[in-house]
């Protein structure tokens, strides 16, 4: 399971996780207290120099996310041109932009691995007071291992009902992938409590 | 407590993998994907807290950085959107469909189904989408609710029949499995 990290390592994969996150943190806030257009255009060109500066590659990664949204900023542009508000709808594309490839630097930057353990600090706090939140933990690995199982489901059904049928596979194969899921679900819950099950372990026993 | 987490994470990833159905393209250029569905079925099957927390964990998933949005979209950037709001709101939505299934009295379950899919994975959708949006471009409640429920609609009512229909199928041939309706 791939993420979406990038693969070319740069300046922005060796900074601490939890810097980066609280400086996206401040810099979206800022974005959103101000509307002054040549602030919001310099914001999305610190952006841009963010990329540049961990090279041309990085740069080419980020422009994708951004023209993912072209629908989006394309909506916004028209319709406020259209109602008279040009000057709206050009802060709020120049906002998206921006805290779109502020946000997206982390997530190119930063191994998952790092993630969860950013997630583990905060949620530490929680776990003191008897939240079990190192079934999260357990849950992620699951979803990770199982997205991949679940899309082949989905393909195969599709498959099947292609050989059977001119017509594309509908919204007929979703029972027999919510049957996998279902089935699935039992046989790792009676493989889990085989193994001992998930309740956090008592440390009464030393070892 | 193990089928529960097993449950809610094979759920997770049923979300994940309803993104990879081709998606239908309206008119307006806004794809719609299975995925919203796999939202109201987390509803509908597991009930209003398993659904809830189904939907939660992919989202989370989503902020560390995995592709599970239909077209391989994640990451923090898709949270920082005016369209975010879709986002917070599928976990609250789940709920509310779940909430909705799990007290039909009816004798049609495609029909409560439906019904709680509309009102849940609809109603309440669109209710936490439109004022998210208005907060974050200041745009005007008509201007904003126009912009985030109208282009849906078509897609997401034929999705919560289906949510209802797909249901029932699974209440006949896995009477045990629809969690909603255990009680």
């Amino acid at each position: 399971m791939l993420s979406l990290t990038s693969p070319h390592r740069t300046f922005w994969h060796s900074l601490p996780i939890g810097f980066k996150f609280g400086a996206l943190l401040t810099a979206t806030a800022g974005l959103f207290f101000t509307a002054d257009i040549p602030i919001l255009i310099g914001a999305v060109g610190a952006a841009g120099g963010a990329y540049l500066l961990a090279g041309w590659p990085f740069f080419k990664l980020g422009l994708r996310q951004i023209l993912g949204v072209w629908p989006f900023l394309l909506i916004i542009l028209i319709w406020n041109g259209l109602a008279g508000t040009w000057e709206l709808g050009a802060v709020i594309a120049l906002r998206m932009i921006a805290a779109l490839s502020l946000a997206n630097i982390i997530t190119l930057s930063t191994q998952l691995s790092d993630m969860m353990q950013l997630m583990d600090r905060l949620l530490r706090p929680l776990a003191r007071l008897g939240v079990p939140t190192h079934l999260l933990g357990l849950a992620f690995a699951m979803v990770i291992r199982f997205t991949p199982r679940m899309m082949d489901v989905a393909q195969k059904l599709q498959t099947a009902w292609r050989a059977r049928s001119p017509r594309r596979a509908g919204w007929r194969i979703a029972v027999p992938m919510l049957v996998a899921a279902l089935d699935d679900a039992d046989h790792v819950a009676l493989a889990l409590r085989a193994r001992g099950g998930v309740a956090k372990p008592t440390s009464n026993t030393k070892d | 407590m193990e089928r529960s987490l097993t449950l809610i994470s094979l759920f997770a990833a049923l979300i994940a993998a309803l993104g990879l159905i081709p998606s239908l393209t309206l008119l307006s250029g806004i794809p719609i994907t299975a995925q919203s569905m796999g939202i109201m079925l987390c509803g509908t099957v597991l009930g209003a807290k398993r659904g809830a927390m189904a939907v939660g964990l992919f989202l989370i998933l989503v902020a560390l950085g995995l592709p599970l949005l239909a077209g391989g979209r994640g990451g923090l950037g898709v949270f920082t959107t005016p369209w975010a709001g879709y986002l917070f709101g599928f976990p609250i939505a789940a709920f509310a469909t779940g909430w909705l299934t799990e007290r039909w009295r009816g004798q049609n379950l495609a029909l409560g189904a439906a019904l709680a899919a509309i009102l849940g994975g609809m109603g309440v959708l669109y209710a936490i989408a439109a004022p998210y949006y208005m907060l974050m471009t200041g745009e005007g409640l008509v201007a904003s609710t126009l912009k985030t429920t109208v282009p849906f609609m078509p897609g997401d009512l034929i999705k919560a029949v289906l949510a209802g229909l797909i249901t029932q199928s699974l209440a006949r041939i896995r009477p045990a499995s629809v969690l909603s309706r255990q009680h």
